[in-house]
């Protein structure tokens, strides 16, 4: 999956004049961006200070409240330690040997990053929820909600850290060898420092990713746990005190970019030159007790990964332990007022296409603009665009509701799903495709120029070509994103508009019939998911991004 | 070529969230309303409306999903808002006031003020207990937290269900908010004594509770007019139900239906409302949806009258006092079980 | 003294290194010459122990250390590129080392370590500050300081520019004699095995070509692989017919034994009469004189010439017997 890092973009090509491209380019940014968030945040703004700005302070030291920030931060810091702890040596397993089934292996551990994460949730449950696969019920325990996490995010682990793991040059380690420094030394002192790039970038996302969980915490969770995003799902929409979601919703904003802007600043500092090497020069084949070694580094990311991708498969497909389809017929005979499948994933696919061309209409020109220029207002542009991963999706779906009602009411408008989902894909495809717009060098262009090619030409036969893999990719990964988007979607979601995702959740409610159509139903979101990454896979530009 | 593709797709997922044909009445509800189709095959012919039922999950999910739109419906009527939610669905001004000729048949006293909603059903939230489990049950609501109930009770959460919400209010009712041990105790005490919180009444009722499901615990929070619902369902036939009504700590709750502020079909909102009101549909009340009719002179069924009956006290509080205390009592209520 | 014998290097299928035998005294120095992919540097990480051996033995001073792990044999390694551990500055990449020997103070081994290679004063230097020389010589600090009883050098002077290269091989040298420990020294310059190698191997496809001191070497290359690594350019297809040797149109009045040969020419000089006559393909300036190239058959013959010789002018060139080698 190439998702590109996320952080802000550093690149230093300096355009001539007449290449630069036009501002036009960014309206479409700036109408989405301004209309469809700033306007939003800023109505969350005026909800948490509106009546008594001294509201916000008085919050913290309301003890459930300070118990919710603190829960949010010690969960994440806990998943993402054991995230690092169990995808490093699978790391290193998948990228310094060879061996059959690596690919296979590797894959596998992909799947669960694109779940979406109620699926994940509905594994967990299927595992150790109640009357789960392994026989304990650990539902509502932070066990339950840190094992999801890192199910979810060994992906971002691997692929990161194994991605820079795999081009550092193998002569570093082999120089402290023969300078007399033993293996645990050598691992100590030259490949962990070395690796604290990828480990700090992979140690961020995962940390912010387990910071602003919301469905696995929300179904894994209930009713005790909550993090921040889960409480003001709870006060905007249950509790109906939209005040303190507000204010909550402000803490998360403020905390989540602050969190972004000192990664981002350490990110800048930190980059070691380093000389790195492609990828397979550093892979060897196992001997000896290699082969052991790399059964003990695996063995626990195989576990976290294959056991809930298992037991959601064994109790759909055999409930009750007898071969059959058992949790397709509950799906076909659950109540079409409550959930009816067929149209859950019309809407879902037809949301996930709108999204899509949004994402692309909007993220394309701005990624253009962006990669061209080195201008302040380039910056600006993408601090915009970067934004809606630091608000969280609750966030982004209830500012929805509580700001657009006026001049127009559009709060049940079927376009505002896609266009939530957008905003929270478009980030992923300006990364996506910036640096594939940096990489095709000026040169090119020019060359292009010298032999007679028109600007349009020129565009029409380098740029063009050169871009299309990577926009089909990101197309794919917005589709994606949009068929596992949960968070916003509960929120502004029209009852004849349910998602998969919003079915998945509705049929986790009363009784045990409908939890197996649940499960039935993930499975369905799962197969369509896997066709879109596969197809994602497919359409991926060579070399970019490793993650 | 393909443009046109993605067109002729999008044409056809999003055709059916167009317009709806004004022939058409929607009717928003929670997950347990349930109507016979012969009752409303028999509308449509009467008025020629069709009714389309859209449902929201709990009920306070759906009344809270309405005010957050309130006044750009996504129904023309809404059925559910219990005496916990009316007050805030008044004052989130979610209804367009009407009066149904059908009203003069219920009693004064369930009217509502400037008639913004009508009153439907009613029921009282109680604790069931499992008979064959429990053999003694609790006679007040503070034996709950004795040892001898540690770890049977199992409550929905206040926060998503509306009959836990009833419940907590009980509670408020019997131990208040003030004095030695205060409701804010009790719930303490509830929680050292390893009560179940879960998510809503059908996970209570029929996954955690003993006497109706595959649960192990023997006291839940669900309906007074439980049990004869567990007579009717029950396979093989049984003459007495297995699950009883305690007494102590139950909440009147009345059902509420109301025209959403913004409908596109206002007489066949109005028509919807009337039919519910009417001697078929408040006849069909007790079997389809187990709580009382409130149109006076409806016989009951005989399984109602054999096992269950209308609790003597019910708790009451002013609509007005929940609406103005909710948020607190709710926050209030997760900081002391929850956290 | 440094001792491997029958070393052979598999990586997968691919053979690596086949059975080569090397031998180092004390303060003396290997050259190992061979195109990349020839097994040179292969060789050298058997030595080291960063690739396990299919069979084979590596002693040093009589001690079998082929069982004993990379970081324990004592063998220092300068690494092609340097291998400067980027995340350290100057000093700490000296001092590392020392620290896995446990040394603590080090301050003034890398003072003197660094002072040995005329970097004295620059620990606090990061080592991507540094030019290639610079870094050249703290990798070499580097390995120096840890006191190894065996050095090996990969391409120390590949990334150097041309010019520098020369000059940074003679200090080299002299370093190297300072230390008085068996070296190898691997590298694809033949001048640079010349100047730095007491003993010269060839490798090809991993074998040892030839081996031994550089004028010996370059004299008797033994193939056609080891005389091109050499520097020998004329290297060609020829037929003799007992009196002389035809090569492509030039007939050459040289007796060797009648047939098919592949030989090399050594060697050749312009004569005024009595030689063969050839033409002039090529001349220029090659300091501190002229040169002409001659074809000869698929091979470029170069003489030294008196001055510039124009292109297709007919010159006649004499051959030593003993220059004519055939491989």
């Amino acid at each position: 999956m190439t998702i590109g890092s996320v952080g802000w973009p550093s690149g230093s090509r300096r355009f001539c004049a007449e290449m630069r491209p036009s501002r036009l380019l960014t309206i479409p940014a700036l109408v989405i961006g301004l209309g469809f968030f700033v306007w939003p945040m800023l109505s969350i703004l005026s909800t948490a200070l509106g009546e008594d700005p001294g509201r916000i302070i008085s919050l913290f030291g309301e003890h459930g409240l300070r118990s919710v920030v603190w829960f949010t931060v010690w969960q994440a810091l806990a998943s993402t330690a054991a995230a690092l702890v169990i995808g490093v040596p699978a790391a290193y397993a998948l990228t310094r040997f060879d061996f059959r089934g690596r690919g296979a292996l590797r894959t596998l551990l992909t799947i669960p990053f694109v779940l979406p994460t109620v699926v994940v949730a509905v594994a967990f449950l299927a595992l150790i929820g109640p009357q789960g696969t392994l026989g304990i019920d650990l539902a509502g325990t932070t066990w339950a909600i840190i094992a999801a996490h890192v199910f979810f995010n060994l992906a971002v682990v691997v692929r990161t850290v194994g991605g820079l793991w795999s081009h550092l040059d193998p002569a570093l380690e082999g120089a402290a060898a023969t300078l007399g420094a033993s293996q645990w030394r050598i691992f100590r002192t030259v490949t962990l420092p070395l690796l604290r790039p990828a480990l700090a970038a992979a140690g961020a996302i995962v940390f912010l990713f387990s910071f602003t969980s919301f469905g696995i915490v929300l179904l894994l969770g209930a009713p005790r746990l909550a993090t921040i995003e889960v409480e003001i799902y709870r006060d905007a929409a249950l509790i109906f005190d939209l005040p303190t979601a507000a204010a909550l919703a402000l803490v998360q904003l403020v905390g989540v970019t602050a969190a972004l802007l000192v990664y981002s600043g350490r990110q800048a500092r930190s980059a070691t030159q380093q000389h790195l090497v492609a990828g397979t020069a550093a892979r060897r084949r196992p001997r000896g007790r290699d082969r052991l070694w790399i059964f003990i580094a695996l063995a626990p990311a195989l576990t976290v990964v294959s056991l809930p991708l298992g037991a959601i498969l064994v109790r759909t497909l055999a409930p009750g332990g007898s071969l059959g389809f058992g949790a397709f017929r509950a799906l076909a005979a659950v109540d079409p007022a409550v959930v009816d499948p067929l149209r859950a994933v019309g809407n879902s696919l037809g949301y996930g296409i709108v999204a899509c061309v949004i994402a692309l209409a909007v993220g394309l020109p701005a990624a253009t603009f962006i990669a061209n220029r080195r201008s302040g207002s380039s910056r600006w542009l993408d601090t915009l665009i970067m934004l809606p991963i630091a608000s969280s999706a609750v966030t982004l779906g209830f500012g929805f509701v509580i700001a657009l009602d006026a001049p127009v009411d559009l709060r049940t408008w079927w376009l505002l799903v896609p266009i939530a989902h957008a905003l929270i894909a478009i980030p992923f495809v300006v990364r996506l495709t910036v640096p594939v717009v940096r990489s095709m060098a000026s040169h090119l262009r020019e060359a292009a120029a010298t032999l007679g090619a028109s600007p349009r030409h020129v565009w029409r036969t380098i740029d063009l070509p050169m871009l299309t893999p990577a926009a089909a990719g990101a197309a794919a990964l917005a589709f994606v994103i949009s068929l596992g988007e949960f968070g916003a979607t509960l929120f502004i979601a029209r009852p004849g508009g349910q998602t998969m995702t919003l079915a998945i959740f509705r049929l986790l409610g009363p009784g045990n019939a409908s939890r197996s159509a649940a499960l039935a139903l993930s499975l369905v979101l799962i197969a369509i998911t896997a066709a879109a990454v596969a197809l994602l896979e497919r359409l991926r530009a060579p070399g970019v991004g490793e993650f | 070529m393909r443009r046109i593709a993605i067109l002729v797709a999008l044409t056809l997922v999003f055709a059916a969230c167009g317009e709806e044909t004004p022939d058409t009445v929607r009717l928003l509800t929670h997950d347990f309303f349930a109507i016979s189709d012969e009752l409303l095959d028999a509308f449509s012919a009467e008025t020629g409306f069709d009714v389309q039922i859209v449902r929201g999950g709990d009920a306070a999910i759906v009344v809270n999903q309405s005010i957050l739109t309130a006044g750009n419906p996504v129904a023309d009527v809404i059925f559910g808002v219990d005496t916990t939610l009316l007050s805030r669905a008044i004052g989130a001004d979610l209804f367009d006031p009407y009066r149904s000729p059908q009203l003069e048949f219920v009693p004064p006293e369930l009217h509502v003020a400037r008639d913004a909603a009508t009153p439907i059903d009613l029921g009282d939230v109680c604790l069931n207990y499992d008979k064959e489990l429990l053999t003694d049950p609790p006679s007040v609501l503070r034996d709950l937290t004795s040892s001898a109930y540690a770890g049977l009770l199992v409550v929905p959460d206040p926060t998503i269900s509306s009959p836990g919400l009833a419940f907590l209010l009980a509670t408020i009712h019997e131990f208040g908010e003030t004095g030695d041990y205060t409701w804010r105790d009790f719930w303490g005490d509830l929680r050292a004594n390893d009560v179940q919180i879960v998510g809503d009444w059908g996970t209570a009722y029929y996954g955690s509770f003993s006497g109706a499901g595959g649960g192990d615990r023997p006291i839940v929070v669900s309906y007074a007019s439980s049990p004869p619902a567990e007579v009717l369902f029950a396979d093989p036939p049984i003459d007495r139900a297995t699950t009883g009504v305690i007494e102590a700590g139950c909440f009147r709750q009345v059902e509420y239906a109301g025209v959403l502020r913004g409908t596109e079909n206002p007489a066949g909102a109005r028509a919807l409302i009337d039919f519910m009101l009417s001697a078929a549909f408040q006849q069909a009340v007790p079997t389809s949806m187990f709580v009382f009719p409130v149109r006076s002179g409806v016989d009951l069924p005989e399984v109602f009258v054999t096992n269950t009956r209308i609790p003597a006290e019910p708790a009451v509080i002013d609509p007005e006092a929940i609406d103005d205390n909710r948020e607190r009592w709710l926050a209030e209520w997760v900081e002391t079980v929850l956290r | 003294m440094l001792e491997a014998r029958g070393i052979t290097v598999h990586y997968d299928d691919l053979v690596a290194v086949s059975d080569v035998d090397v031998t180092v005294g004390s303060g003396e120095t290997l050259a190992l010459l061979g195109r990349s992919g020839s097994g040179k540097t292969s060789l050298l990480r058997a030595i080291a122990g960063l690739v396990p051996l299919v069979s084979g033995s590596v002693l040093l001073g009589g001690t079998d250390l082929t069982s004993v792990p990379t970081h324990e044999r004592g063998i220092g390694l300068v690494f092609q590129d340097f291998a400067l551990f980027p995340h350290l500055d100057v000093g700490r990449n000296v001092s590392y080392g020392l620290r896995a020997a446990g040394i603590v103070d080090t301050e003034t081994s890398v003072a003197a370590a660094l002072d040995a290679v005329g970097l004295e004063g620059m620990e606090r230097r990061s080592v991507d500050q540094l030019s290639g020389g610079q870094a050249q010589r703290v990798a070499l600090a580097r390995t120096l300081a840890t006191r190894p009883k065996a050095l090996l050098l990969d391409e120390p002077l590949g990334s150097l520019d041309p010019a520098y290269r020369r000059r940074v091989a003679g200090e080299l040298s002299q370093l190297l004699r300072a230390t008085a420990i068996p070296t190898v020294i691997v590298t694809h310059d033949a001048q640079e095995a010349s100047a730095l190698g007491d003993q010269i191997m060839v490798l090809d496809g991993g074998r040892s070509a030839v081996s031994g001191s550089p004028d010996a070497v370059w004299l008797s290359p033994g193939s056609t692989e080891a005389a091109l690594m050499l520097g020998h350019t004329c290297v060609v297809e020829a037929h003799s017919t007992g009196t002389s040797l035809e090569v492509g149109d030039v007939s050459l009045p040289v007796a060797v034994a009648e047939g098919q040969a592949t030989v090399l020419i050594r060697r050749a000089t312009i004569v005024t009469d009595g030689g063969t006559p050839v033409t002039v393909a090529y001349s220029h300036f090659r300091g501190p004189g002229w040169v002409a190239g001659v074809q000869l058959g698929s091979a470029i013959l170069e003489v030294e010439a008196p001055q510039r010789i124009a292109e297709g002018e007919k010159i006649q060139i004499g051959i030593d017997q003993q220059d004519i080698i055939l491989l």
